[in-house]
């Protein structure tokens, strides 16, 4: 043991060449170890990246589905009571790869037999195109895709799409409008609320409500059927807030088929179509006389004979030829006497009243559809005069609808809506009319549905007020006799308004039942009739029990030229 | 030496077969969850598909039309409508004339009233409970 200790380990000393190598090799091994190591550092500091800290950038395999998170593309459009109205439902859609067909023919032919209503030969053509996708047929219903699957045709596929469905069918067309294959909106609120739908979550509630839709549809298009019209409108309106509880264009469509809608279908009669709506427009003359105070309810107009301007005359339809008081103006719905209270407003007055009223301009609605009223460019003396009684401007029914509702709301302007309004949401308006004017309106409509023109709109226990409008179409450069635009607008109940109901027929012809007679009081104020009695339970108004009562508060004195007077419309 | 080596070669072990084991059950549980998910969306599309049936099913038309052929409904008149108030003051009179309240009130159950034959339907045939049912399915049907 000692003598180990004593001899130290020898050392080695190597020198020339063998010493070069052995440094040369074991710099070479630093470096590799370096390179390694920096390696697994690199690799290190990355797993310990990937685990701790970064859990956010990398997701998971899969990931919970959040509550809000929806799968559809497209937001549901519900009406105001929630009942659904659009909606996007998942279907599958099959598509081929032509390139893995082995027998175009025979496929084809097998598919005819899964789907029996598609065209074998166009099938076969697309099969035998040398592309890498074609579809075969959009949106299937499960019972085929389940006949498609079990034909085994290996180079068919599926595709889920969303497609957009309107489960009521029909009913309020031309308010939702529609949409194409790829679910881009292409009318109604469907293409003006186009964006909103694709981006938002939850549902869009309209102001419409199917029910009081339903009855305004099915009423109008009864009434059509009858006087044989080629179309119809309707519109309810609530007047405290603007929104549109109903609106009805006839003949409608199904948005169910867009492929199968004509463009005359499309076409909205409540917003796009601009008439000229005849005797209605004296509710406007009649308010804004009031309101520029140069006619009361006790004054009135010599109403014996027609008057001619240039080469026009202007009668009255139901002539009475001797004096009339305003109230009997607006019953017997005079135009003569109407054209004096005009023209005692003046040229200026009268147009910046209907400016006020918005009929100048297209209405504000959420539709891309709306029509531009058709009004003189030079305001002159006898576009003031035609104009008193519903002639020489076209406005939309839409337009007319909501300038009543200013007239008997107690004055004051909303602009209408289709979307639905907070309950409790004040809506800002602007004045056009005094709460005096107002009221004296509504007992001048009432007037005409207790005495007038207006007897055949009458719903017991509702109070209806209105006015019956009928006017010759425009055609070229004349009127024609034949075509009419009948309309009633009317409101109710009439001692407290909450809606203002509209329907217009679109050329009615008499009836038998009507004594050839095709006008508004006959054909479209029965319609009003009938859809209030229906609409007001479903709205929850209550049946005014004690009529007589009220019936009484609102009676018009109906003055004579002696200056004694007359109480009428209190039975 | 030898103990330490042993100790890490059995940490070594316990940590791999730990980790297999939550590793395992990690992937489970994202099986579960897919699986879940899976199902929420069939679900959504489902319910989905419910709610447009229910709307189709409730067409106002549709409800129109069964409850007028099948239920013999009219829409209301304003005589048809009462509030409780109204109600109260229509039987008051009743009440005063000695009648006891409990013979108004819709509590009490009515007495059947023999019914003149004339006047009711019998149907023909052998008595089949679902008859009412028919006209619906048969008209599901041909939707359909």
């Amino acid at each position: 043991m000692t003598d180990r200790r004593a001899n130290p380990p020898e050392k080695i000393r190597i020198e020339g060449d063998r010493k070069t190598a052995i440094e040369t090799g074991r710099n070479r091994l630093m470096v590799a170890g370096a390179l390694f190591s920096a390696a697994f550092l690199v690799i290190g500091i990355r797993v310990v990246d990937v685990s701790i800290f970064s859990s956010d950038a990398e997701p998971r395999y899969s990931r919970s589905i959040s509550e809000t998170e929806k799968y559809t593309g497209r937001a549901d459009i519900v009406d105001r009571n929630g009942v659904l109205m659009a909606t996007s439902l998942n279907t599958a859609s099959l598509y081929a790869n032509p390139r893995l067909v082995l027998d175009p023919e025979q496929a084809a032919i097998k598919l005819s037999g899964a789907l029996p209503d598609i065209d074998v030969k166009a099938i076969e053509r697309k099969l035998r195109s040398d592309r890498g996708f074609v579809w075969l047929r959009r949106h299937l219903t499960p019972r085929q895709q389940y006949a498609v699957n079990r034909l085994g045709i290996p180079a068919l596929n599926f595709q889920r799409e969303a497609r957009r469905m309107y489960p009521l069918g029909p009913l309020a067309s031309h308010v939702l409008g529609f949409t194409d294959i790829d679910n881009k909106g292409l009318a109604g609120i469907e293409r003006y609320f186009d964006k909103e739908l694709r981006s938002r979550q939850e549902n869009l509630s309209l102001s419409v409500d199917v029910r009081v839709q339903h009855v305004l549809e099915h009423e109008l298009s009864i009434a059509m059927k009858k006087f044989s019209a080629i179309g119809a409108a309707g519109l309810v309106m609530d007047v405290e807030t603007g929104e549109i509880v109903g609106m009805a264009s006839l003949p409608g469509f199904d948005p169910n088929q867009p492929g199968a809608i004509d463009k005359e279908l499309r076409f909205n009669r409540t917003t796009q179509g601009v008439y000229e709506m005849g005797s209605t427009f004296k509710i406007f003359t009649t308010a804004m006389a009031f309101d520029a105070g140069t006619a009361t309810m006790r004054s009135g107009y010599d109403a014996t004979d027609p008057i001619r301007v240039a080469r026009f005359t202007i009668r009255d339809y139901h002539a009475k030829k001797r004096w009339l008081s305003v109230p009997e103006i607006f019953m017997y719905s005079s135009n003569i006497g109407t054209v004096k209270m005009a023209l005692d407003v003046g040229i200026k007055g009268h147009r910046k009243f209907l400016t006020q009223l918005g009929m100048l301009k297209p209405v504000r609605v959420e539709l891309s559809e709306t029509g531009s009223p058709l009004s003189p460019n030079r305001w002159r003396e006898i576009n003031s005069m035609t104009i008193s009684f519903g002639h020489g401007l076209a406005v939309s029914p839409l337009h007319l609808v909501a300038g009543v509702s200013a007239i008997v709301n107690g004055g004051i302007y909303r602009s209408p809506t289709l979307i639905r309004r907070e309950t409790g949401e004040t809506v800002v308006g602007k004045r056009v009319i005094s709460e005096e004017t107002s009221l004296n309106m509504r007992r001048l409509m009432r007037l005409v549905v207790e005495n007038g023109t207006g007897r055949n709109a009458s719903a017991p226990g509702y109070l209806v007020g209105g006015k019956t409008g009928t006017a010759e179409k425009v055609s070229g450069r004349g009127y024609k006799k034949k075509a009419l635009i009948s309309s009633f607008v009317a409101a109710f109940p009439m001692h407290k308004p909450r809606y203002v109901v509209l329907a217009m027929l679109d050329e009615a012809k008499g009836t038998k039942e009507t004594f050839g007679y095709a006008t508004g009081g006959w054909v479209a104020a029965p319609v009003v009739g009938a859809v209030v009695r229906r609409i007001a339970p479903v709205l929850g108004l209550r049946p005014i029990k004690d009529e007589n009562a009220v019936r009484e508060a609102l009676s018009v004195e109906i003055s004579e030229k002696s200056g004694r007077g007359r109480r009428v419309a209190a039975h | 030496m030898r103990r330490s080596t042993l100790l890490w070669s059995v940490l070594c072990i316990a940590v791999v077969i730990g980790l297999f084991v939550v590793k395992h059950r990690v992937q489970d549980l994202e099986d579960r969850l897919h699986a879940l998910n899976a199902e929420i969306l069939s679900d959504r599309d489902a319910t989905q598909v419910l709610e447009a049936e229910w709307s189709y099913l409730n067409q106002p038309a549709r409800l129109e039309a069964l409850s007028r052929k099948l239920l013999g409904m009219e829409p209301p008149t304003a005589e048809q409508t009462l509030t409780l108030d109204e109600f109260r003051l229509q039987t008051a009179p009743a009440e005063q004339e000695g009648t006891a309240i409990a013979d108004i009130l819709p509590m009490k159950k009515p007495v059947a009233k023999a019914a003149p034959i004339t006047s009711q339907k019998i149907p023909e045939g052998k008595p089949d409970t679902d008859d009412w049912l028919k006209p619906i399915l048969a008209k599901m049907k041909k939707e359909q």
